[in-house]
């Protein structure tokens, strides 16, 4: 899974370069993506910790805003669903995030960008983990909100008018804090599927960019 | 001897009349050219990596500022932070600023596309601290001990960094800041299960004791920020 995750990462990262070096051969008069442009998604998101072996999943959820200059400002959260093939360490582990994204111009439909994201996790150590069987008398197991950072990389394509496909990759670091040792919230987050967009501003009509079918 | 003074007087009311159209469009002018820097007002995100406090544990925040701008030289940040430290394993620090900073470019200053503005930072904060330890048995006790203490302490910080504009209204942001604190300082200690002092990085069966002690030197601590602004008004418009 995690061999997955550094793959894709490498992949995007060559897209990008790609991307970014056509920069000075086109003038990107067909590019789609504009300020204005509103783009949000939910899908399933997964996530590999990794300071243990395990996979996690979330209900993912995020907003983009474009602004002008290749900038957007964004927010996503993820709700988590559970936890597969590890120890149960987490009863909770919701995250939310708040940031910007730089997009790398293209001449197309495609939207390959880079972001930075500082947020909070909302979680809560499982009391029922093998992990935590000696802290069972110790411990709350209280929730407690912590730090996170987390940087991202990723790519839209916009198909038509209002839908989107779309593929990110989150590196997030944090320490869930309790009343016991501090858990790592070390993670590589997933998320991919359809999203939807909305033209936003006045230049626009009914939400949709004017010359585009 | 009177029109020859009369003379000299028109000519010097004339004169003083011209200056003072003179100046009154070069007042005009510096009005119309006042840099488009002035005025701006910023939103932005902040993560935090609090460094080489006294006892040299790393902790990790996130929090939020805004940004207005009096001059083109001159920038202020208005700033809330909260950071979270490990501290070995055995307990943790949580620390909250509230503060402002000046901010003066000595070189660059131009808010534009591509550009990169260094500046020299400093300012004050209002500083809560509070530092618990993970809880433990002691011997003959049935229920876990935790121990916790807080204070509130004002701070001043000083540093540089630099802005980078990914747009003309978006800027990326990197700067240090050593914040040196005005009050007691917070002091923990690791004693192991009878009672005696050990390393810090000691773990086991260790846990902490906190005192919070008059300083005999300032506690400070080095805080690395990165942060994301947005321009979102103008008021000098």
């Amino acid at each position: 899974m995690r061999h997955l995750f550094i793959i894709v990462a490498c992949f995007f990262s060559l897209c990008l370069i790609a991307q970014d070096n056509t920069r000075y051969t086109t003038d990107f008069s067909n590019r789609y993506v504009d300020n204005g442009l509103l783009r949000f998604q939910g899908n399933l998101a997964f996530g590999a910790p990794l300071t243990r072996k395990a996979t996690n999943m979330y209900f993912a959820g995020d907003v983009d805003y474009y602004v002008k200059g290749n900038v957007s400002v964004n927010g996503g959260i993820f709700y988590f669903a559970g936890e597969y093939g590890g120890k149960d360490v987490f009863k909770q582990n919701n995250s939310l995030f708040a940031g910007f994204s730089y997009h790398f111009p293209t001449d197309n439909h495609l939207d390959p960008y880079i972001g930075i994201q500082p947020g909070v996790a909302l979680s809560q150590l499982n009391s029922e983990s093998p992990l935590f069987v000696n802290d069972v008398e110790l411990s709350s197991f209280k929730a407690t909100v912590n730090p996170l950072f987390s940087i991202n990389a990723g790519m839209n394509f916009f198909a038509n008018k209002y839908f989107n496909v779309f593929v990110n990759v989150k590196y997030q670091r944090g320490k869930h804090f309790s009343d016991i040792p501090a858990q790592s919230l070390e993670e590589l987050k997933l998320t991919l599927g359809l999203g939807y967009m909305l033209w936003t501003g006045k230049k626009y009509f009914n939400f949709r960019k004017p010359d585009i079918e | 001897m009177k029109k020859v003074f009369l003379i000299t007087c028109s000519l010097f009311f004339t004169f003083c009349a011209i200056g003072q159209k003179g100046e009154g469009d070069q007042k005009k002018k510096e009005k119309k050219d006042k840099p488009v820097e002035v005025g701006q007002f910023q939103l932005g995100m902040r993560s935090t990596v609090s460094l080489f406090d006294h006892q040299a544990y790393p902790g990790l925040g996130y929090g939020a500022q805004f940004r207005l701008r009096p001059s083109k030289r001159l920038n202020t940040e208005w700033y809330l932070d909260y950071i979270k430290t490990d501290i070995s394993g055995l307990g943790q620090r949580e620390t909250a600023h509230i503060g402002w900073s000046v901010m003066f470019y000595p070189f660059n200053a131009e808010v534009k596309k591509g550009s990169i503005t260094p500046y020299i930072i400093g300012g004050h904060c209002f500083d809560y601290a509070k530092v618990t330890s993970n809880s433990y048995f002691v011997p003959l006790s049935t229920s876990p001990i935790q121990n916790s203490v807080k204070r509130w302490s004002t701070a001043v910080q000083m540093g540089m960094g630099a802005n980078f504009y990914i747009s003309d209204k978006v800027d990326l942001s990197l700067s240090g800041q050593y914040m040196s604190h005005i009050g007691n300082e917070l002091h923990v200690d690791v004693l192991n299960h009878h009672g005696e002092e050990v390393g810090y990085d000691d773990a086991g069966e260790n846990h902490l004791i906190i005192n919070e002690e008059p300083s005999k030197v300032l506690e400070g601590h080095l805080l690395l920020t990165l942060s994301m602004n947005i321009r979102i008004a103008d008021f000098s418009k």
